[in-house]
């Protein structure tokens, strides 16, 4: 599925809205997700608490905490929850932190030699993204069983995975000065 | 020991001078990160809250000596300077199990343990420094992720237990002192953009906008969609355009209020040098003008250093640490005073 906003790159990312009980879907690509989001003003308590009604008795799995918990304490129970009250949360992050995704020190999901690799280079960002955004597409496609196309996305991969290492290699940074601190 | 310097003098890094202008005190970086498959802290028995402590303060990288205080073992005043010293939390302070604070030996790095999150590292220097901390906090945090498994999603960052910090978990603050642009009613003005560019701007030692000391701490509020870089630039240049600020307001005083401001220097002088009884927010308020007055060239009768340890010192906690004991307001008033008097060479001289 192409993304409906750009119509160039594949659609990852699903925006659900509820407008006047009706639900729709949004399918955009990894870069238009990003854009999506405006900026609100910062009252954190208003947003954390406003627009939850509804599935307050959903819990997480994780640690067994309630989003009407949530609602009143603006705290999450565990790192689970993000994922158990995903569609819930994902409204008031957009609200307080007008974005879109994260950037600045990642970590890497290839290209690494050993246990993680944590980077705060914005090219290597950028190529990690890209990578993210292949990974969900190729498993969309073997999910589909469209075997042809989802090997011409792991060639993409493999492509984009020799890139990383080159661009590893030539900069300096976190793993390997972890490393050295420890001796 | 070597942990009494922790908890007890009022000497931290951040006091000695470091600029010509030294109307940034300090920067502050703050990393909130938390550790795979726990709950966060607040859903934490006490016997779980204990073990991540102890994975924590094992996974402390060796290459610096750090000090370990857990707070279940503090007593009140101890916990007060701590606070005022910047190095731990109210949050952290209020609780007991299993929780923790480490510090370097130089009091410039600490590592929060079970506090909002499981870990929130934190750097701090003198002036205006961000890309120096952050150099420092991000080693830190790769020193500990390379042993601990620290909660992190592709989309969403480092995750923590509340939304709002979300993303790099970073918050950067920088303290700074304008009285000048205070005098003049410029800072309301000022204050009121600094949101649209995702900064929150709070008094210290004063209520809301209102700050006795003539010292506020500006801060980023937003953690997620911005590189770290990015974070430390704006604010950085956000924080340069207030100083040019205050140096404006400091030449428009000098230039059309000499005589006003000489003499409210020196009247501040006066009350410190040979006051008996000293309220906390009289003695900020004065000593905030000497600072000035320092600045300036209109008092030479204490050092930049002097006068940033006053200001640590005349804190209640301290002055209780000090006087190890409970003291009443009057004692703790006359305490202050007489360790103002010391500062300008009176002791007891009138
Ligand atoms: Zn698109
Ligand atoms: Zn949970």
């Amino acid at each position: 599925m192409l993304c409906e906003r750009c119509g160039k790159n594949q659609a990852t990312v699903h925006v659900k809205k509820v407008i006047n009980g009706k639900e729709t879907q949004e399918n955009l690509c990894e870069v238009c997700a990003g854009d999506v989001w405006s900026f609100g003003d910062l009252d954190l308590n208003k947003l954390f608490s406003a627009g939850m009604g509804g599935q307050r008795a959903l819990v997480c799995d994780g640690c067994g905490q309630s989003l009407a918990e949530f609602n009143s304490s603006g705290r999450l129970g565990c790192s689970r929850c993000y994922q158990s009250f995903a569609e819930q949360l994902a409204p008031v992050i957009r609200r307080f932190h007008g974005a879109k995704r994260h950037v600045g020190k990642v970590k890497l999901l290839s290209g690494v030699p050993e246990g993680a690799a944590w980077r705060a280079d914005p090219a290597l960002a950028d190529k990690n993204y890209e990578r993210l955004a292949l990974q969900k597409q190729l498993e969309e496609l073997v999910a589909l069983e469209k075997f042809e196309e989802a090997a011409g996305v792991r060639d993409n991969i493999r492509r984009l995975d020799d890139e990383i290492s080159r661009m590893m290699a030539q900069t300096p940074g976190g793993t390997s000065d972890a490393k050295a601190g420890e001796r | 020991m070597a942990v009494d310097k922790i908890t007890s003098m009022p000497y931290a890094g951040w006091i000695e001078p470091w600029d010509e202008r030294q109307i940034v005190l300090s920067t502050r970086l703050r990393l909130a990160r938390n550790i795979n498959g726990r709950p966060f802290p607040n859903r934490l028995t006490d016997a779980e809250a204990e073990a991540v402590a102890k994975e924590v303060i094992a996974a402390l990288p060796e290459d610096r000596q750090w000090h370990v205080l857990h707070m279940s073992e503090l007593l009140q005043a101890e916990k007060g300077v701590l606070l005022e010293k910047h190095l731990a939390s109210r949050e952290l302070l209020q609780q007991q199990a299993g929780r923790a604070l480490a510090v370097n030996d130089e009091q410039t790095l600490a590592v929060m343990i079970n506090e909002e999150d499981h870990l929130r590292m934190q750097a701090i220097l003198p002036g205006l420094q961000p890309e120096e901390g952050w150099r420092q906090i991000s080693l830190l945090d790769d020193q500990l992720a390379a042993r601990l498994d620290i909660a992190y999603d592709q989309r969403l960052g480092f995750l923590t237990a509340c939304p709002s910090n979300l993303g790099t978990g970073l918050r950067v603050s920088v303290m700074v002192h304008l009285p000048a642009l205070a005098m003049t009613g410029k800072l309301d003005a000022i204050f009121r953009r600094l949101p649209q560019a995702g900064l929150t701007v709070r008094g210290v030692y004063g209520e809301g906008s209102q700050s006795q000391s003539g010292l506020y701490q500006i801060s980023n509020q937003i953690t997620l969609g911005h590189s770290e870089d990015d974070i430390i630039a704006q604010l950085r240049q956000l924080v340069e355009a207030i100083i040019a600020q205050e140096v404006q307001a400091r030449e428009w005083l000098r230039r059309n209020k000499g005589l006003q401001l000489a003499d409210a220097v020196g009247r501040a002088v006066g009350v410190l040098a040979n006051a008996h009884l000293l309220a906390g927010r009289e003695a900020m308020e004065q000593i905030s003008l000497v600072r000035l007055g320092v600045a300036m060239g209109l008092c030479r009768r204490i050092s930049y250093r002097e006068v940033n340890l006053l200001m640590v010192s005349c804190r209640s906690a301290l002055l209780q640490a000090s006087a190890q004991k409970e003291l009443t307001t009057e004692e703790r008033d006359a305490l202050r005073a007489d360790m103002a008097r010391k500062y300008f060479g009176g002791g007891d001289a009138v």
